[in-house]
Order: structure tokens, then C-alpha cells, then sequence
């Protein structure tokens, strides 16, 4: 089945017009990776409801794309104008922009996009040898170990963004519960309509993606003043000299395409972390450490590589359980589900050529970034240039002309833009948007599994802690949650 | 005295936080009180169980100053597992200035003010009129408040309205009708 499902999976992506959205997904990903403020969230947040047309596959391989090249958008902006275009790339400034104030732009951007090549198709490929054993795990998991599932996700994030335990939670919990308008899943039961038709359906998870991350961004972007750069950039030194910097350290591209997947898989954590862990091990593991955050080619290649890394890794929890490692990988759950594709065995299993041909899109994405970035290089610079009030107002029209036209339902409109208000102040005050978004996308799954677990079980909740998977899963979530402060307390107590 | 200087008054008395809060709190209390008079039992454990997280930690949030030093220190401290290094943060400051409380353009709202508002204010006209004919004044609002080039603005006018017939013509939705005035559309 897995061998047929490759190769449905390998001529599904080079039929026409299939392929084509590769080669239009991944520049996309690379302008809005490069515009500082905007990155793959916002990006694919946009597009997402442009995809409504389209077939499943298709839709599906577009986003990945964008996906993907957009991890390596955001290391121009990194290293031309010391401003990362997304969190991934942060910890790239710190030596990627004296590369560039050296004379070595040019250098500095070729190590990025082979580093990102390289990564991205090693944690996809390996996604690809481990989703026999993905399927396996898959498929032992029932009702209750769904439920759990999505809270341990939202308890996962809640530890692992910053900010109070509690403040997590309730963004959490507050996502799964404004799920809960409309017609109940299990009875039919209207909840919480105030009578009026068009909140029968209840809060649209797209919408809310469009509000959080394209309407919340573009709120806190419209206070950055004008362009990111009014001047001209040096475009300097040797494109090739950064290949080979790159294809002379190539267990050291896979080590931090590796640490990128690992972390990428814990749901919350991103490339964001990855990207300063991977610098952070580099530093650590080299011979001259004096020289990181002067210009060290190195430190390039490991946050580069490792934020690519995070693209396969962060699918694991996506495809296997529904719980988005991270903000993009959210976007690209809400895909799934606006697309008729459950996450869990039915990827698995009826769709596993159409996952296989979204992980081979991928695999072609970093040939085309490496492609791309090496001989497009000379003109990454004019994307930093561009004016963010040129931006808002087309990501406006997007947003609110996308969140109507995905069931011609004001009551979405209005979705995207409490949500997209309310996101804002949360990020201000350093609540998570990515568990809120989690529970929005989760609390049907999340409903759904839990009633049906109860009704297994007559009612009791013991359901949960029974089975040998529920009662893992149930451990699992209260050491993360409690964990953190139990430790201390315990180790202080031994010592 | 300006428009600005009430406004700023305003903001520096009003902590955002709380807002978020009283949100989350009201509509949580709404929620776990509402559940009660629903019919079927299955319909209402969800909502109760997630409402009443809502409601239970908002109150936390809300009460944290007069919380004891132990609980206020659970609440409020992170509890990462995994946390990014900082040792290696560069010194230089990023680039891009960002002043959620000013406008760049010297206008009386705020930047941030102005785009949540005229944000609301393109969704609640599209609703009333129809968003193909309120895109392109919204694009020119904008720009004009931002004071943008002419050029730059003709172009964001027209790519708005490219976008706008593109979604009605390629998705087929009705967005030349508004729900309250030109109901009839094109």
C-alpha cells in the first residue's frame, strides 16, 4: 500500500497543473518570508482561502510550498537588513548580517539556501522512512486517546511559549470554548446563537486563523514605521564560495536540520527555538567561539538549516494527531480540515498518496529554494525594500473579502476581525494565540471524542485512565503541567 | 488641546489586559451559566468543563495582585521546557521602530488604533453596502492617512479592486450586494 501510494503520490505531483503550484508556491513562500512582519502564518493565512477552488492536492501542495519557502525568505531580510522577515530566522541576524556588513551577502545568503535545501530535504525524507511506523501509532489510538490528545497539545504549548502556565490555559481553553456556539455535535441542541441563523455553524477555525494571524499581525505591523530599508543594499561577495562553505560541512547541515526536526515535533516550540538552540549547539561545538556574531559562516548554516529542519518535524503531531507544532503548520491543519481531510488514520489511509504527494512537494520545494536562492540571489535585496503600508491594506482586502467568501457568512467576517482585535492584545500581553488557535481548530475533534468516549464508557471518566495509552497520555499532560514546579521542589527536597 | 491627548489619557488609564480579561470572563461566566438550560446532557459537558477553565483562571488573572506571593508566583511565572538561548541575543536593536501609542504620519490616532479601526469600519460598510464598492475606498482611506505617495496608492487601489472582482468572478461570491443598502447588486 505504501509503495502504490508513492508512486499515485509521485505522478500526482508532476501532472499539470499540480507542479505548477510548487513553482508558484515557493517564490510566494520566499516574498513573504523575507517581509519582516508578515511570514508563513500571515502568508498562508491569506492564501488559504484562495485555495477554496481548488482540489484537495492541489490546495495542499500550494501551502506546503509556501511553507517551505518562506523558512528561507525570512533569512534575507535576516541577513541584508539585520531585521528577521519570521521568528525562525532571529537567531540568523546574529551572524548572517555581519557576513553582509563584511562584503559577504551573497555568501551568506547561497549558505542559507543550500543549508535550508539540505535540511528541509532531510527531515522530509526522513518523514517519509518514519511514516510506516506513524501509521502504526496511529491507528492504536481510539475516542479517549484523541480527546487527550488535543489537551495535551494545548498543554504542551501552554508550557513551552512564553508566558504564565495559567495565561496559556485560558487561551487555550478559551479557543476550544468559543467552539462550542452553534449546533452541538453530538445532539441537536442550539448553543449560545442568540437565535440568529448565521451562527448556526459556529466560529469558522479559518476565520479565526485569518483573524489571528493576518488581522492581529497587521494591526501590530501598521505602528512599524514605513519600509524596512530606504537605501540600496550591497550585494557582495561570492555565491559559490557559500555553497561549497556549506557542501564541505555537510554532516553539520544534517546534525542541525535533525535538532530543527526534534524540536519542530514538540507542538508550540517552532523554529523560533530551533533556530537558537542549532546556533547555540554551534557555538558550543566549535573551535574558535570568539568568532560567532562576527560574521561566522557557520552560525548561518546552523539556523538556517535548522529552522528547515522544524518543517518535518513539525508535521509529525500535525498529520499523526491534528495538534500543529506550529503557527504554519496550524494554517496548514485548517487546510486539511476546510478540505475534507481529517488528520489521524484517514491521512494514513484512504489520503496517504495524497500526504505523500504534499511530502514530496516538499522535497522538490528545497531543490527549488536551492535553485532559487542561488541563482535569484542578486535580487532578494528589492523584497526588503518594499513599503509595509503598501502591505496592510492588501492583506485587509484579502483577510475580510477571504473570511466571507468561505461560506458567505457575515458572522465569519465578524469572526476574523473580534478574533484578529482580541489576538492583538493578547500577543501585547504575551497570551498564546497558537493555543487559542489550537482550540479552535481542536474543540470539534476535541467534542466529539470526548462525548463519544463517554458514551463508551456510560458515562465515567475513568475511560481515561484505564486504557494503557489514555493513562499515558493523562500522566504525560499533568507532568508537563505540573512538572515545572513539582521538579524544583522535589530536587530541592533530595538535595 | 488636541484629539490625541484625551485619547493617550484614556490609554495610559486603561490597562488592555484587563479587557482581554473581562472578555474572556464574561463571556466564559455567559457560557457556563447558559449550558445549564440545555436539553440534551451531552450537549452541555464540553461547554461547562472549557467555560469554566475560562472563567476560573481569568479570575486568577484578574485577582493576581492581591494574591499571596505563592499563588501569585504560579500564576504568573512561565514554566518553558523548552526555552530558546539568550546568551547569544544580539546587541544591536532591531531595525524596524515600532510604537503602538504614536503615529508615524503625526495623525491623532495611533498607527495600530487606526488600522484595527478602519479595519472594522471596511467590514461593517461592506456589510451594510457591499465590499466591492467599499475596497477601493478603504485602499484610498488608507493610503491617504498613511500619506503615501499618489502613485503608491493608485497601485494598492488597483490591486484591491483586482483582488475584489478576482474572489467575486473566480469564487462566484456576492460581494457587490450589501445586506442593508444595494441589495440588488450589479
Amino acid at each position: 500500500m505504501v509503495v502504490e501510494s508513492i508512486f499515485e503520490a509521485i505522478a500526482t505531483l508532476f501532472s499539470w497543473p499540480t507542479f505548477g503550484w510548487v513553482l508558484i508556491g515557493v517564490p510566494i513562500g520566499v516574498i513573504v518570508g523575507a517581509l519582516p512582519g508578515v511570514g508563513s502564518s500571515l502568508g498562508m493565512a491569506i492564501i488559504l482561502p484562495l485555495t477554496l477552488p481548488l482540489q484537495p492536492t492541489n490546495a495542499l501542495i500550494l501551502l506546503v510550498s509556501v511553507y517551505s519557502g518562506s523558512m528561507y525568505g525570512g533569512s534575507v531580510s535576516a541577513i541584508l537588513v539585520n531585521v528577521p522577515g519570521t521568528g525562525g530566522s532571529a537567531a540568523t541576524t546574529l551572524d548572517g548580517y555581519p557576513m553582509s556588513q563584511n562584503g559577504q551577502a551573497m555568501q551568506a545568503l547561497a549558505i542559507a539556501a543550500t543549508g535550508s535545501a539540505i535540511a528541509g530535504f532531510v527531515s522530509v525524507a526522513t518523514l517519509f522512512v518514519l511514516s510506516p511506523v506513524i501509521i502504526e501509532v496511529v491507528l492504536a489510538f481510539g475516542s479517549p486517546e484523541y480527546f487527550l490528545m488535543a489537551v495535551l497539545g494545548i498543554a504542551m504549548i501552554t508550557v513551552v511559549v512564553r508566558g504564565s502556565l495559567v495565561k496559556g490555559l485560558i487561551s487555550g481553553a478559551f479557543g476550544l470554548m468559543i467552539t462550542t456556539i452553534g449546533i452541538a455535535p453530538n445532539a441537536p441542541e442550539l448553543r449560545f446563537t442568540f437565535g440568529s441563523l448565521s451562527a448556526f455553524d459556529g466560529v469558522d477555525f479559518i476565520a479565526a486563523l485569518i483573524g489571528v494571524f493576518a488581522i492581529a499581525e497587521i494591526i501590530k505591523l501598521a505602528a512599524q514605521e514605513g519600509g524596512i530599508t530606504d537605501t540600496g543594499i550591497e550585494m557582495d561577495g561570492n555565491v559559490f564560495t557559500g555553497i561549497k562553505t556549506v557542501l564541505s560541512n555537510p554532516l553539520a547541515a544534517i546534525k542541525y536540520g535533525y535538532i530543527g526536526m526534534f524540536i519542530g515535533a514538540i507542538p508550540g516550540a517552532g523554529a523560533t527555538v530551533a533556530n537558537f538552540f542549532a546556533y547555540g549547539e554551534a557555538v558550543r561545538s566549535s573551535k574558535d567561539e570568539a568568532s560567532f556574531g562576527g560574521g561566522n559562516p557557520m552560525g548561518v548554516l546552523a539556523t538556517e538549516a535548522s529552522n528547515n529542519g522544524t518543517i518535518g518535524g513539525s508535521l509529525i503531531p500535525t498529520l499523526s494527531f491534528g495538534i500543529p507544532g506550529s503557527g504554519a503548520t496550524a494554517v496548514l491543519l485548517g487546510a486539511l480540515l476546510m478540505h475534507g481531510i481529517n488528520p489521524g488514520p484517514e491521512l494514513f489511509a484512504d489520503e496517504l498518496a495524497t500526504t505523500y504527494s504534499f511530502l514530496l512537494a516538499l522535497l522538490i520545494g528545497n531543490v527549488l529554494i536551492l535553485i532559487g536562492g542561488v541563482f535569484l540571489v542578486t535580487k532578494l535585496g528589492i523584497i526588503t525594500q518594499i513599503d509595509t503600508h503598501l502591505i496592510i491594506p492588501i492583506v485587509v482586502v484579502l483577510s475580510v473579502i477571504g473570511g466571507y467568501a468561505l461560506d458567505t457568512n457575515w458572522f465569519d467576517v465578524g469572526t476574523l476581525v473580534i478574533l484578529g482585535i482580541l489576538g492583538y492584545f493578547m500577543i501585547q500581553h504575551d497570551y498564546s494565540v497558537i493555543a487559542l488557535l489550537l482550540g479552535v481548530i481542536l474543540g470539534e475533534i476535541a467534542e466529539e471524542n470526548l462525548i463519544t468516549s463517554l458514551i463508551i464508557s456510560q458515562g465515567s471518566f475513568d475511560i481515561f485512565i484505564t486504557r494503557p495509552i489514555s493513562a499515558t497520555l493523562v500522566a504525560l499532560t499533568l507532568f508537563i503541567l505540573l512538572g515545572p514546579f513539582i521538579v524544583p521542589k522535589i530536587k530541592g527536597y533530595i538535595r | 488641546m488636541t484629539i490625541k491627548s484625551p485619547f493617550e489619557r484614556v490609554v495610559e488609564r486603561t490597562n488592555t489586559e484587563y479587557i482581554v480579561l473581562l472578555t474572556m470572563l464574561c463571556s466564559g461566566s455567559y457560557m457556563l451559566w447558559e449550558s445549564r438550560t440545555f436539553q440534551a446532557d451531552v450537549a452541555m459537558v464540553f461547554p461547562q468543563m472549557t467555560a469554566g477553565i475560562v472563567v476560573a483562571g481569568s479570575i486568577l488573572l484578574l485577582l493576581k495582585p492581591i494574591l499571596p506571593s505563592r499563588l501569585h508566583s504560579i500564576i504568573t511565572d512561565g514554566s518553558q521546557i523548552v526555552e530558546p538561548s539568550t546568551s547569544h541575543q544580539s546587541d544591536e536593536e532591531p531595525k524596524i521602530k515600532e510604537d503602538p501609542a504614536q503615529s508615524t504620519v503625526e495623525r491623532p490616532l495611533p498607527d495600530s488604533v487606526f488600522a484595527a479601526v478602519i479595519t472594522i469600519a471596511y467590514a461593517l460598510t461592506g456589510y451594510v453596502a457591499g465590499l466591492l464598492w467599499v475596497t477601493p475606498l478603504f485602499a484610498l482611506a488608507y493610503g491617504v492617512w498613511f500619506k503615501l505617495q499618489w502613485r503608491s496608492i493608485a497601485v494598492v487601489v488597483s490591486l484591491s479592486i483586482l483582488i475584489a472582482v478576482g474572489f467575486m468572478e473566480l469564487i462566484n461570491i456576492p460581494i457587490d450586494t450589501g445586506e442593508i443598502i444595494n441589495q440588488g447588486g450589479l
